[in-house]
């Protein structure tokens, strides 16, 4: 979290993050080019650098497109989704160096443009095996340019988190162009089945994965839908709907709730229940996954904090999200669905020690 | 117990968190070296193609442009002891051929143009070697005709045997691939195939001569230029085949240690490049 515009917040993690990440990009370099150099003295080098660059390049991407749903699944994996930005930067300017080498190779010093050059070459876009794929990574690495030009938290802001997250799901649209424009490309010119045995174990991961924990989050969300509706006991004000029991919520930690689309993280801490919108500012990172540190709700995610009665950042940050007013009967709790705006305080119930105690927290 | 935390701002990661990150390291340290080194193992293997980029040769000869530029040197003798004479294939810088220039003479991109016509003189040609498979060509640098030409016994009387099953003088149908010679002889490698593409569709359109590379079935290359039925260009009519595996019919001739299909454009068909290797023959 920054308050003024830094290019990158060095803390510790990403300091020894980007280290790893360095030296992994060097041993892979430097272990395709020296066993290019072994196995086949007659590459040429630039051949070799469009290779070593472009396979290097679709291997990162596949461990950054793991990395979300292997979060999802088990959240000791959240260190490696922190620092994923610079992952994803660094597999850009490989992917580029490939495409920039591609073009230079195949397009320039001819009789017209090579960006022309890309496009009317191969003109076999109604073919599916002879189809123009360097275009698609062309295409591709756009997106992919997008994306590592917007990634630092300046332009999530500017942009609005929303527009950002739109932008940047665009990462599959790249995915799916890249593993067509390898698929249709080089894999046609391959004829082991190694590799393409290779190609297709790097989809089956990502698609896997994410299938996986899609389903892990749809039997979330559906654990997240109070069975009970509008409360028929008389005393519970119009608009309250029974969310759990308080035992239900581990103390400084959250239980998600999702009543009528609106999806809520109602946080436990003390004696005290707060609601609050479970989609972090920042990221749409799962705020009920976060916990209650230094009275701060935390996400779970990079670390973006909000106070649980008014659903704002602590100052001087200014992220705000939606508050909802709860409501404890006995050992019950109820939240009315109905968001105030972002930012809105709204008191805590209260959990007293006698479940008679009975105190109604609304308008 | 306290279930662990994870904030990225803070200086210290929850042992659970940290030992996930040391075995998610040390995968790494197993999958991005063996992903090296099965790629690298397991890719097609590269032609012995050479392209001597840097290193520049002088040749003298006689030229001839019919129906490709051609420069002939005489390589040796055979075993009678008749000179063997060897045609070295004229192509230009990037992707462009030894071009004709209007007035009937030759130029190389960039360069001005002869403007005499220089077919049957003796020439010096400056320029850097590319070669593969007994097939030469020179990416020409410079080209000057010679006062005192070299007389050479006239080469079309004296010629190698034939040593391939396709040197057959009669009406021929050949399956191979449409490339063009200077990226497959050894400027790139791969030259061929789809990955290449485009780079033989700009070398083609430039007027670099196309060629078929005929693949037998025990894995033999031959390689035969293509030209018209009357010697004129292909090159437009063969771009969209550049890349593909095709069957085309014509008439051959050799020329020294090149063989020169002059095809008719009309009985192009693409073929399955798993077919390439049935060299089919036809009159």
């Amino acid at each position: 979290m920054s308050v003024i515009y830094d290019p990158v917040h060095w803390t510790p993690h990403k300091n020894v993050y980007d280290k790893i990440l360095l030296a992994f990009v060097g041993l892979y370099l430097v272990l395709f080019g020296a066993l290019e150099a072994i196995l086949h003295p007659q590459v040429t080098a630039e051949t070799l650098v469009i290779r070593a660059t472009g396979t290097l390049a679709f291997l990162m991407l596949h461990i950054i497109l793991c990395i979300g749903p292997l979060c999802r699944l088990d959240k000791r994996f959240l260190p490696l989704l922190y620092n994923r930005r610079h992952l994803g930067v660094t597999m850009f300017l490989i992917g580029l160096t490939h495409g920039v080498f591609n073009i230079v190779q195949f397009h320039t010093q001819g009789n017209v443009d090579p960006l022309v050059s890309l496009f009317v070459s191969n003109t076999h876009y109604g073919s599916l095996v002879r189809f123009p794929f360097q275009s698609l990574g062309f295409f591709a690495l756009i997106i992919l340019f997008l994306m590592a030009a917007t990634s630092h938290d300046f332009w999530l802001k500017n942009l609005t988190p929303p527009a950002w997250k739109v932008l940047h799901m665009g990462v599959y649209a790249a995915y799916a162009m890249i593993v067509m424009h390898v698929m249709l490309g080089v894999i046609q010119l391959e004829k082991s089945p190694v590799l393409i045995g290779l190609t297709g174990l790097g989809m089956f991961s990502v698609i896997g994965l994410h299938v996986v924990a899609a389903w892990k989050q749809m039997k979330k969300d559906q654990a997240a839908r109070p069975s009970g509706v509008h409360c028929p006991i008389s005393n519970i004000p119009q608009g309250f709907v029974y969310a759990c029991e308080v035992a239900d919520i581990p103390d400084n930690r959250a239980k998600m709730l999702i009543i009528h689309s609106e999806n809520i993280a109602l946080f436990k801490y003390g004696n005290k229940l707060s609601a609050v919108h479970n989609l972090c500012k920042h990221q749409n990172g799962p705020l009920s996954e976060g916990k209650i540190i230094d009275g701060c709700i935390t996400c779970p995610w990079h670390g973006y904090q909000y106070r649980p009665e008014d659903g704002q950042s602590p100052p001087p940050f200014k992220e705000m999200v939606c508050t909802y007013d709860v409501m404890v009967e006995g050992t019950k709790v109820y939240v009315n669905p109905q968001p105030y705006p972002e930012g809105t305080a709204r008191p805590p119930a209260t959990i007293h020690s006698s479940w008679k105690s009975l105190e109604v927290i609304s308008q | 117990m306290q279930e662990e935390f994870y904030i990225g701002w803070q200086t210290e990661a929850p042992p659970s968190f940290a030992r996930v990150v040391r075995r998610s390291v040390t995968g790494l340290c197993v999958l991005v070296p063996l992903t090296a080194i099965l790629i690298t193992y397991f890719q097609t293997g590269f032609s012995n193609g050479t392209f001597e980029f840097g290193k520049k040769t002088e040749l003298e000869g006689i030229f001839s442009e019919n129906p490709f530029p051609f420069l002939t040197i005489e390589s040796g003798k055979d075993a009678t002891g008749n000179p063997v004479f060897q045609k070295i294939l004229l192509v230009g810088k990037g992707k462009f051929g030894f071009q004709k220039a209007e007035g009937g003479g030759w130029r190389v991109e960039g360069e001005p143009a002869f403007a005499e016509a220089m077919a049957g003189k003796g020439v010096k040609v400056s320029g850097f070697l590319i070669y593969n498979d007994g097939k030469t060509a020179m990416e020409v640098e410079s080209i000057e005709i010679q006062e005192e030409a070299k007389e050479f016994e006239k080469p079309s009387t004296v010629y190698r045997p034939p040593s391939t099953v396709h040197r057959l003088p009669s009406a021929v149908q050949l399956r191979g691939e449409i490339t063009d010679p200077k990226c497959l002889l050894g400027v790139m490698n791969p030259g061929q195939g789809k990955p290449h593409r485009d780079c033989a569709v700009r070398c083609l359109a430039g007027g670099i001569a196309p060629m078929l590379k005929v693949t037998g079935a025990s894995g033999e290359t031959e390689y035969y230029l293509l030209a018209g039925a009357n010697g004129e260009a292909l090159n437009d009519r063969l771009l969209e085949y550049a890349g593909d595996g095709v069957q085309i019919c014509g008439r051959l001739e050799q020329q020294d240690d090149w063989w020169v299909l002059y095809a008719d454009p009309a009985t192009i068909r693409r073929v399955n490049k798993g077919t390439l290797n049935v060299g089919v023959m036809c009159n």
